[in-house]
């Protein structure tokens, strides 16, 4: 009985990090092209852009929140870093910062002061940030200017590594810290658990729950304004669905949608899986829509074991 | 005293009386915009989501919510044309079998796996697309009668079978849900689920009854999409599970549940229908749609807030 639990207790805090080997082992096996230097750089990049926003989801949803808005977020980042691009090199970095920023508060503020869902309030802002970038640029690409400073930040790479990937680490390992290492984070976890509670105790609990919307945001227009550089241009579509990719990944690392529960470092295990798992289905030329169907299988079998594990 | 009271009678009625506005002011700015032919209009482009945002509505009373209902509704419409070939009964069996077994997985794995309704119904939204896509095979699928039609423009008393389909579905499942008990045991669910345990409610059975609901609207829905284009893609509904719960709530049903109606969702839907019927008919750019059924969204919850703590 007792060695039984213990055997249960252990599976689950780490199955996911064993699905994990057990994928990289399967993929290097059987997927001839998958065990390469090229071809790991190749997920690693791939796994950055969606990879930030969700470091930065992770504290949203351990704080008890969800929000929607991210991939709006990112087509708005990437159309002002552009058009600001024609003014200077600074506003095209600051300019997205701050309005996401801005846009980060108001999805907290408004939270928080009238105690309404942040599902409903980040899907009207969703909605608001496509429908604003879609007019400021009338529906069409914006062309970034070939040979320009801004193209330097996201594409080539430091010392072998894409620039993409070594962003990404840094992000991480500052986000991990934050959270995991500091007093904010253990007040981030406390007022997911037990929001009443935790003011009781005398922390500022609306104003964490605002900031953890703020660097979800900012994060987002960070991951943009890599996408825009590296593409020298901006859709105002771009980031469309970025929202549920970047949830799935946290939710299969762990992390409760419920608030109060969850870890950085296993939604950075949960974007790598997901990308490892993406990158062997176009090696083995699988229909496209198969990402889809083993996201959603994937996505339904780590809640349900998060679940039942949870109850022993 | 007096203004809490106006207060909460202006609130009340805010959906209807924002109706009443629009009305007024786009029979000023357009001369066609009180003719026969495009309240018609008005109420066919209503039913597709409407038809959906009754089984929505039922889900948000419970504290549920279905992200799925886009795929689902792509995915009825899919079979649909591919089932035209054996007859209208069969396509019509067909698709409403497919989506409420895709309603039936969302209700077990919320109710009988204690998913939050969240993820179930994200997984399927993500298993739907890909699975549409699979059969489609990334195109777009033609029907090959035009048979359906007769159907899709065909009228009754000048009104098109479409509409009259979503108004006696509603009207039905309004009373239904306001008249009989079966109705007042979802109200209890949403509204007080220990007292609903202590009744005897089968919560399960009916948390899974009201998603199978939903899926088999998706499949109707689907039908209505199928009889007026014929043509189907994995594309199709892609922000419809935003859009329908954006009416449901600017309608004023709450979405913590146990407080709305259908009654409020059909303002909801009627809102929004006017909104885009009277932005195409002043030539305004459709993104601006999105932008103010954003703001609609986040105003309403935030009056909602006001009222509510101003009440206490």
């Amino acid at each position: 009985m007792q060695s039984g639990y213990k055997v249960k207790k252990f599976f689950s805090s780490q199955i996911l990090l064993y699905s994990f080997i057990l994928l990289l082992i399967l993929l290097s096996v059987f997927v001839p092209a998958f065990f390469s230097a090229r071809n790991i750089l190749n997920i690693l990049r791939q796994a950055s852009t969606i990879g930030i926003i969700a470091c930065a989801m992770t504290i949203v949803l351990i704080g008890g929140s969800v929000d929607l808005s991210v991939g709006s977020v990112v087509g708005l980042s990437g159309v002002l870093a552009i058009s600001y691009l024609y003014r200077s090199l600074w506003l095209a970095i600051l300019i997205p910062l701050l309005v996401a920023g801005l846009i980060g508060f108001l999805n907290g503020i408004i939270t928080v002061k009238f105690k309404v869902d942040s599902v409903i309030v980040t899907l009207g802002s969703l909605a608001i940030i496509r429908g604003v970038t879609l007019l400021y640029t009338g529906g069409k690409m914006v062309d970034g200017i070939l040979g320009s400073p801004y193209m330097l930040i996201g594409s080539g790479d430091f010392f072998g590594i894409p620039k993409p990937v070594v962003y990404f680490f840094f992000v991480a390992l500052l986000l991990s810290l934050l959270l995991h290492k500091t007093k904010f984070g253990r007040q981030i976890f406390c007022i997911g658990s037990n929001f009443e509670a935790s003011r009781t105790v005398g922390i500022s609990a609306e104003r964490l729950k605002v900031i953890t919307f703020v660097i979800s945001a900012v994060f987002a227009a960070f991951s943009a304004i890599l996408i825009s550089s590296r593409l020298n241009t901006a859709s105002p579509l771009e980031g469309t669905g970025y929202e549920f990719d970047a949830i799935t990944a946290v939710i299969v690392g762990g992390t409760s949608l419920f608030g109060g529960r969850g870890s950085l470092p296993k939604t950075i295990l949960g974007v790598l899986f997901l990308a490892s798992l993406n990158n062997a289905m176009i090696l083995l030329n699988l229909n496209f829509s198969f990402e889809y169907m083993v996201k959603a299988f994937l996505l339904a079998l780590f809640v349900y074991l998060d679940i039942r594990l949870k109850d022993i | 005293m007096n203004t809490n009271i106006i207060l909460k009678r202006i609130n009340e009625n805010k959906v209807i009386i924002i109706i009443i506005l629009l009305i007024i002011l786009l029979s000023f700015l357009s001369p066609v915009f009180h003719t026969y032919e495009n309240i018609v209009n008005v109420v066919f482009e209503i039913t597709v989501e409407g038809i959906i945002a009754i089984g929505m509505t039922i889900l948000i009373l419970q504290k549920n919510f279905d992200l799925s209902v886009g795929s689902n509704l792509a995915l009825a419409a899919t079979v649909a044309i591919l089932l035209q070939r054996y007859g209208p009964v069969v396509t019509i069996i067909g698709a409403i079998l497919a989506s409420s077994l895709a309603g039936l997985i969302n209700g077990i794995m919320v109710s009988y796996l204690r998913f939050n309704s969240f993820v179930a119904t994200l997984a399927m939204m993500f298993f739907l697309k890909g699975l549409v896509f699979y059969i489609v095979n990334g195109e777009t699928v033609k029907g090959i009668t035009q048979y359906y039609y007769k159907f899709g423009y065909g009228t009754l008393l000048k009104i098109p079978y479409p509409a009259i389909v979503f108004l006696v579905l509603i009207t039905v499942s309004g009373i239904l849900l306001s008249k009989t008990k079966l109705g007042r045991h979802i109200y209890a669910i949403g509204g007080n689920p220990i007292a609903a345990q202590y009744f005897g409610i089968n919560e399960k059975a009916f948390i899974t009854s009201s998603f199978v609901l939903t899926g088999a609207l998706c499949g109707i829905a689907g039908l209505i999409i199928m009889t007026r284009v014929n043509i189907a893609s994995g594309a199709l509904g892609l922000y419809t599970n935003i859009d329908v719960i954006a009416a449901v709530i600017i309608g004023g049903t709450l979405f913590s549940g146990g407080y709305g109606d259908l009654f409020k969702t059909f303002q909801g839907i009627l809102v929004l229908g006017i909104i885009a019927n009277g932005m195409t008919l002043l030539n305004i750019q459709s993104y601006l749609q999105q932008v103010i059924k954003g703001f609609l969204l986040v105003l309403v919850i935030v009056i909602d807030s006001i009222v509510t703590v101003r009440r206490k």
